[in-house]
């Protein structure tokens, strides 16, 4: 049979490989090349060597401090979203899972916002938190850490709901007899959660964990809607560095692109150690 | 085995086709918008129109439509082809760049300030003998670069101090009054005086006149909608009064180390914007204001910005109580030279001709745009469709500028007054400069900066700027 | 099921779950009230907005009903914002680019991607290996890494145009798509695509009549992932598509921004509404779907 298939790869695989290689391969290795090159269009580049990367750090012989900034900046970001996010879903989730009227409803709720685009959303919040803080003599783009906040809410409302269901759909799958198990031995609800539940949910955590630490690394919407960057930079998240870099300011693409393929790194690098975690924990059970 | 190898040669062989077509294949690209234009052109190509083309690189996404119109216009009556592309809003540098790349690159492209017509001297034709050069009617409207006539403007807008002209004169019948008419109007010290005397009488104005006065000046955001009117255009006073003293000629070109002489009056100036409006300064980066609003439902009396606020501050579907004939706009006065000063006019909407085009190309070009600024059709379609005052002799009767604003400008030019220069399109890395002063300007103003820092995204973030730009262009 | 049963049927948990259903009907309503204070502020004039977002008067009501009645009837503009909002970032326009972009280009991703998914699982050999592993590898890359260089291969090769992006689309969301498919296809079971074929089906034939069909569960979950994606995208189409020209509701919305200008809150409100709604719309009635698309995709992915 698989001979029988073989000859038909054109039909098969070359639509999708040669939109594959427009919209990735070509992008993604002419990108690597042109981050050791000036240039302003694609055509026009010259080689530059790691100047680019060395621009990232130092600028007219000082060091420049605004990708480390919007690095730590993101960082914190994530680990904040990623904290908050799986434990609001995960409770929400645990009392949507006992089978409470309009169960179904509440879900529902808890949901809309993930359908609802970042920049559409970050428009919402602007609104509401510029009235707000007005009554306080402060905006959303104050201080950095107001901007930091606002971007934590408005991530915290879009995302929950979608991890909520993620492990609705994990504490679906429990075996009853495990949870009847553990009552019959005494367990109280405490116990029930430490020993039952959160063990036999790891998988579910894990790839919440890492659906959550992706999307905050890769923030960038509700950055440009909601803060634009400000005040002066100081809430601009990686993504939104990278594209100011790279759109912003004349002659200084190439540094952006060298920004893009760091960044690139660190997301690959995260996403390794999600594979190692999920492949590892799968093998146990 | 061997389909294997094949597949994957194919797919290398795409990624090289793809590679290619990046670096020689742009003919393909230009040839496009060609073949269309020149559909209409065939048939009624003519003798006189010789061998020559057209194509304008349009920098400005509103008048996408009218220079299309236009060009088709051109067309019929001539038969000689003119193509426009018009570049996304904010992608212009790099359109140009990759369209001048090609080998049916732009004829008419857009040349606004002196960085520019560094970056592209060898591009630009000497226009000094052309027609549009011949019927400038301010000949400062232009870029002089390497003993060249670089680009012409096509338009110039200008900015100043936009004022309730009816409240002001309301507020002059009341007994106190510090003026009696706004004419009275003529220097900073003037100006602070009364807004600070209508600031601190608004409900009594409001009570007696019936407006809905919440300060004297409109908000002054500092939101990325409006904190350019101050880090560009309110910024272009202290540059320019430094760039004059220190003898910078073009004064658009700029120089590379300012020393912020004038930035006292900067603050002086701020200051009163500030504290003569309702809005808390604590909050003025919130994006929640809207000062042309302001204005327009009589809010506020004065409101720096430029004429192309005309047209929204008076478009009835905006449902503003203010009409044209309240309107009207002072200099911005700035206590230096304030007895000479008037409205700030420019542009950075230019026409350039490119050198490297062939010489029927180049023929063909400078007669069109003779004909833009000579003909009927071409003058309705600049007045008209794309709404521009226009600085060519040849606009006059039914083709004069109708905006208000615009009138003013001429008429302070007419009273002797110096237009005051654009000078901040000298500015370096324009965005990051500007950054810098709005992040230095709102900490200021909501108590949690000094001034001091102000000035030293000013000053030092001026040179350092420029120097990166320096950079920049150098390699 | 019977545990649920158990759960509920006790006594004391029966009246711990009203207490909860309560609780939770508060929390669900605030939770999606930010939609209902920018359907209120829709209909306000611009000005008055910020003055009072959570009421609908510009004037409280302790300050006697009359006084209360004019301050509404001076904030309520009627739709005057929604004319204002269609206007000026032309609307319906950007609705239908998005619409189509969006079904075109999440048809072609299932369509495409699950024939190539079926031909590399069921084809063993060094290509179908590396596209496989190339795929998964494009999942981890950041948009931000390519979308200099993939814009300006767009443009030159004439995709800045609502058709155009739906190749890009599909280039771009291959990996996630090819991945879940590749899943799927290793648990159908062989015998069945062999019968199709001893009885004289073509490849191509099996495919659509044979395994297509039984592909559904994971064309949907893929749909709806994509479609999710691709509907609220803003970079890429902003950066892809000659904007002038072709705008995406996520880029109508911003450009009520970045105009030069203050922003109009009046038309921001309307126009959120307008993105908001064809959205609750369509989650109403593919509920369902929704949320089992998001669930199986996160198992899998």
């Amino acid at each position: 049979m698989e001979k029988a298939i073989k000859r038909y790869w054109p039909v098969f695989v070359l639509p999708t490989m040669a939109a594959f290689i427009i919209g990735f391969i070509a992008p993604f290795i002419y990108g690597i090349f042109l981050s050791f090159c000036k240039f302003t269009t694609v055509v026009d580049w010259k080689w530059v060597g790691i100047k680019n990367y060395t621009r990232i750090f130092f600028v007219n012989g000082k060091l420049d401090t605004t990708f480390i900034h919007s690095l730590w900046y993101t960082a914190l970001f994530t680990v904040v979203t990623v904290l908050i996010i799986n434990v609001v879903a995960f409770a929400i989730a645990m009392a949507l899972t006992k089978g409470i009227k309009g169960t179904n409803f509440f879900r529902t709720s808890f949901f809309l916002p993930n359908l609802i685009g970042g920049i559409v959303l970050s428009y919402i919040w602007l609104m509401i938190f510029n009235s707000v803080l007005a009554n306080y003599s402060k905006t959303i783009v104050s201080t950095q850490w107001y901007a930091f906040w606002g971007l934590v809410i408005v991530v915290c409302w879009q995302q929950i709901g979608y991890m909520m269901i993620i492990y609705i759909a994990g504490i679906q799958n429990i075996p009853g007899d495990m949870i009847e198990a553990a009552k019959i031995d005494g367990a109280n609800n405490w116990q029930m959660l430490r020993d039952v539940i959160i063990p036999s949910l790891m998988p579910t955590i894990t790839i919440c964990t890492f659906l959550t630490l992706t999307n905050g690394f890769k923030l960038f919407d509700q950055n440009l809607a909601l803060t634009g960057g400000n005040p002066g930079k100081m809430s601009q998240l990686l993504a939104l560095n990278i594209y100011d870099t790279m759109y912003g300011t004349t002659g200084w693409q190439g540094v952006g692109q060298a920004k893009a393929v760091i960044f690139f790194i660190l997301v690959a690098i995260i996403s390794v150690i999600q594979n190692k975690l999920t492949t590892s924990k799968e093998v146990q059970a | 085995m061997k389909k294997k190898v094949l597949s994957m040669a194919i797919c290398t062989a795409m990624v090289a086709g793809m590679l290619a077509a990046c670096g020689g294949g742009s003919s393909q690209g230009a040839a496009a918008p060609a073949a269309t234009d020149s559909g209409a052109a065939a048939p009624a190509a003519t003798a006189n129109a010789g061998s020559g083309r057209v194509y304008v690189l349009n920098q400005k996404p509103e008048s996408a439509d009218a220079w299309t119109a236009i060009a088709k216009t051109y067309t019929e009556q001539t038969g000689v082809p003119v193509e426009v592309k018009t570049a996304a809003a904010g992608t212009y540098a790099t359109e140009l760049q990759s369209e001048m790349a090609k080998s049916e690159a732009p004829t008419i492209f857009n040349v606004g300030n002196t960085s520019s017509a560094q970056t592209w001297n060898d591009y630009t034709y000497d226009l000094k003998d052309s027609s549009i050069y011949e019927h400038l009617s301010d000949k400062s409207l232009c870029i002089e670069y390497d003993g060249k006539i670089a680009s012409v403007a096509n338009c110039y807008e200008c900015y100043g101090i936009i004022y309730n002209k009816t409240i002001v004169e309301d507020y002059c019948t009341m007994d106190g009054a510090v003026i009696s008419s706004p004419d009275d109007i003529k220097d900073l010290d003037t100006l602070i005086k009364v807004a600070e005397d209508i600031n601190s009488k608004v409900d009594a104005i409001n009570e007696e006149f019936g407006y809905e006065l919440t300060g004297a000046f409109a908000s002054a955001g500092l939101d990325d909608g409006s904190s350019w009117r101050f880090s560009g255009h309110l910024a272009n006073m202290p540059l320019y009064y430094e760039f004059l003293d220190d003898g910078v000629d073009p004064i658009l070109a700029g120089e590379a180390e300012i020393d912020g002489t004038y930035l006292d009056n900067y603050k002086k100036v701020w200051d009163l914007y500030v504290s003569t409006s309702s809005a808390d300064p604590k909050t003025l980066n919130s994006g929640a204001l809207n000062a042309e609003s302001e204005l327009g439902m009589e809010e506020a009396v004065f409101y720096q910005n430029g004429d192309w606020e005309f047209a929204p501050l008076t478009n009835p579907e905006n449902g503003y109580l203010v009409t044209a004939d309240d309107l009207s706009m002072l200099p911005i006065y700035f206590g230096v030279d304030d007895a000479n000063e008037g409205l700030c006019v420019g542009t950075e909407s230019m026409w350039a001709v490119n050198a490297k085009a062939s010489q029927e190309d180049i023929d063909a070009s400078l007669a069109f745009l003779d004909w833009m600024i000579t003909s009927d059709e071409g003058r309705k379609c600049m007045t008209e469709d794309m709404g521009l005052s226009c600085p060519f002799d040849t606009f006059t009767g039914d083709f004069a500028s109708k905006n208000p604003f615009g009138a003013e400008a001429t008429e302070l030019m007419n009273e002797g007054k110096t237009s005051v220069a654009w000078a901040f399109n000298a500015t370096p890395n324009v965005d990051d400069w500007r950054a810098g002063v709005v992040a230095a300007l709102t900490a200021y103003t909501d108590g949690t900066g000094d001034w001091e820092a102000v000035k030293t995204a000013f000053v030092d973030g001026w040179a350092e700027q420029w120097k990166l730009a320096e950079e920049a262009a150098a390699e | 099921m019977a545990k649920k049963e158990k759960i509920t049927a006790s006594g004391p948990k029966k009246k711990y779950g009203t207490l909860l259903t309560v609780l939770f009907t508060i929390i669900s309503l605030l939770w999606i009230s930010p939609i209902f204070v920018v359907i209120l502020n829709s209909f306000k004039r611009k000005a008055y907005i910020f003055k009072n977002p959570f009421g609908i008067s510009n004037v409280p009501i302790t300050r006697g009903y009359d006084r209360w009645v004019k301050g509404v009837e001076k904030t309520f503009v009627g739709f005057l914002n929604y004319t204002n909002a269609i206007n000026k970032t032309g609307f319906f326009k950007a609705f239908g680019y998005s619409l189509f972009i969006t079904v075109a280009s999440v048809a072609l991703i299932v369509l495409c991607c699950s024939m190539c998914a079926w031909y590399i699982t069921r084809v063993h050999n060094k290509a179908t290996k590396v596209i496989y592993l190339l795929c998964l590898f494009s999942m981890i890359v950041p948009f931000q890494m390519v979308m200099f260089t993939l814009s300006k291969f767009a443009n030159m090769l004439h995709l800045s145009n609502p058709v155009g992006i739906v190749i890009v689309y599909l280039g771009f969301g291959a990996g996630l798509a090819i991945f879940m498919f590749t899943g799927f296809v290793k648990s159908i079971p062989l015998e069945i695509e062999e019968a199709a074929m001893i009885d004289g089906c073509t490849p191509i034939q099996t495919y659509f009549q044979v395994v297509f069909p039984i592909m559904k569960p994971t064309a949907i979950t893929v749909a709806i992932l994509d479609a999710m994606w691709i509907w609220n995208d803003y970079l890429l189409p902003s950066l892809v598509l000659n904007v002038n020209k072709y705008k995406t509701v996520q880029i109508a919305v911003q450009n009520l921004k970045q105009s030069y200008g203050q922003i109009d809150w009046g038309a921001m409100m309307a126009v959120l509404v307008l993105a908001i709604i064809p959205i609750v719309i369509f989650y109403i009635f593919a509920q369902k779907y929704i949320i089992e698309g998001v669930m199986s995709g996160a198992v899998k992915g």
